[in-house]
């Protein structure tokens, strides 16, 4: 079923609603669909949905979700939205040397525009705590990484990575695909915390350089 | 307390895993045999999906300092010994204060053995107890010198359990037809032939299965932005042999995904072995029920 904002597909017992404009408050919509007694998961650009009768009802779900987050005057969020700074020790760097050079500029100017950005948190997924965060502004620029050819074994741990457009920050010592700018010591996760996740889609990062 | 004397690989999983954590990317885990660990559970009195060891090869070694009921559920050949003593698989035993108690697979058979103890109540950690062989969160590995709380939940005696069995036909069952619900890249993938395949591996992480050449990548398909994935997921890497999803894959995929696995054949996934022939079968399309944790699938 296709609207002009988004697409849905079966998956499995549940619906993949694929939206095709990438500037919608998807964490607001997922916000709005649990409030409505449904399940929601966010992926980057997408939401798969639980808890519908039928592709129709899935369809009237979202567009209900959507027109009440495009009418502000009677949406409004109900949490602030919340920035975490993050140090980054941008001369302990594995691919800063490469990142600069396939963007045709200085690494200067790469910790300046990475530093300088506002990182929306899309989504948390692939390990605990680890944010998929898409920048506000320069989206065309860092689109033009792509991930490495061959992935790491291992990064270190609050690695701060680039790939296809997104930044990341790897929560644990892991295998790893992205390139690595910089590394923070943030604690991304806390198993012993009643949040245990620091980020959460919605929430916003900005990177500073240490000793900036 | 039970202490633990020899472990072999063996994790302690429960039967409900980790349900409301996956938007920060915490796998469900949880026993990757519910079935099995629900009738471990069942012989001994604990509650169905209370915590069991899932014990995948070689040899676990434990013994308890007060009375206590165990029960061993296996597909595979099990040697479990009491006190010194052979004991039945699928049926309850009584083991006394202090005796030894010995579960041992050889390497070379794959399956998991669950053993069920009554009373088990391990520390949970955001909310269970299940070893997560990915994000390595949960109840650590067992290791030799552990020791894990007993607290006997119920009234049952081995009197009122020793009746209880599993018909063994249960371990004999073969899987050839896998009924899967349609996935989003369903109708973008090419399917060449049949939808059958070979079993490559068996792992908590998911199923990997040998494409055998039937399926692809169709032109329509173009790179895919992560979105939610969940344990029966049938996702397809571009050289077209499928993975089904296990309890501790990664909550999130970029891969195409062909469709959903039932929910009850994750469990009987578990049992196959590498070189099993299987087919996928398309169920009909099922009524949704109103509510549905995405957890429970």
């Amino acid at each position: 079923m296709l609207s002009d904002k988004f697409l849905i597909l079966p998956y499995g017992l549940f619906y993949l609603v694929q939206f095709l404009d990438d500037s919608l408050d998807l964490a607001g919509v997922s916000k709005l669909l649990r409030n409505n007694g449904l399940t929601a998961r966010v992926g980057l650009g997408s939401i798969v949905v639980g808890g519908v009768d039928d592709e129709s009802h899935c369809f009237s779900a979202i567009n209900e979700a959507l027109e009440l987050i495009s009418n502000k005057a009677s949406y409004t969020k109900d949490n602030v939205e919340r920035v975490e700074t993050v140090t980054v020790d941008y001369t302990n760097n594995l691919d800063l040397t490469e990142v600069a050079q396939l963007l045709s500029v200085s690494a200067e100017e790469v910790v300046k525009r990475h530093s300088s950005t506002l990182w929306k948190v899309d989504l948390i997924g692939f390990a605990p705590g680890f944010p998929y965060l898409s920048p506000t502004v320069g989206k065309e620029f860092w689109a033009q990484l792509g991930r490495l050819e061959n992935p790491r074994p291992k990064v270190p741990k609050g690695s701060v990575g680039l790939a296809a457009g997104l930044s990341c920050i790897y929560p644990a010592e892991m295998p790893g695909g992205w390139r690595v700018l910089g590394v923070s010591e943030v604690q991304l996760f806390n198993i012993y915390s009643d949040k245990p996740s620091l980020l959460s889609a919605g929430d916003f990062v900005k990177f500073e350089a240490k000793n900036a | 307390m039970l202490k633990i004397l020899s472990t072999g690989l063996t994790l302690i999983q429960d039967g409900v895993g980790r349900e409301d954590l996956a938007d920060v990317g915490v796998p469900i885990s949880g026993a990757f045999d519910n079935l099995r660990l629900k009738q471990a559970n069942y012989l001994v009195g604990n509650d169905l999906t209370d915590a069991a060891f899932e014990h995948h090869n070689g040899k676990l070694e434990f013994y308890s300092e007060i009375d206590t009921i165990v029960a061993v559920v296996s597909k595979g050949e099990v040697n479990v010994q009491s006190d010194g003593e052979s004991r039945y698989l699928l049926r309850p035993f009584f083991v006394p204060a202090y005796a030894f108690v010995s579960i041992r697979t050889s390497y070379d058979t794959s399956g998991l053995t669950y053993i069920a103890v009554s009373g088990l109540s391990p520390d949970n950690i955001l909310g269970s107890v299940s070893y997560d062989t990915f994000s390595k969160i949960g109840t650590p590995i067992v290791s030799v010198g552990a020791s894990y709380s007993l607290k006997p939940k119920n009234l049952f005696s081995y009197f009122e359990l020793e009746n209880r069995f599993i018909a063994e036909t249960a371990l004999k069952e073969r899987i050839y037809q896998i009924p899967f619900h349609e996935g989003p890249e369903f109708n973008k993938l090419s399917l060449g032939g049949s939808l059958q395949f070979k079993v490559s591996s068996v792992s908590r992480s998911g199923v990997r299965f040998d494409g055998l050449g039937n399926i692809s990548w169709g032109s329509e398909i173009k790179e895919i932005k992560s979105r939610p994935v969940f344990p029966g997921v049938i996702q397809v890497p571009s050289g077209g042999d499928p993975i089904v999803l296990g309890p501790d894959a990664g909550v999130t995929g970029g891969y195409p995904i062909l469709g959903v696995i039932e929910k009850d054949y994750l469990s009987v996934l578990s049992r196959l072995n590498a070189g099993d022939n299987t087919t996928f079968v398309l169920s009909a399309a099922a009524a949704k029920p109103v509510s549905l944790n995405l957890a429970q699938m």
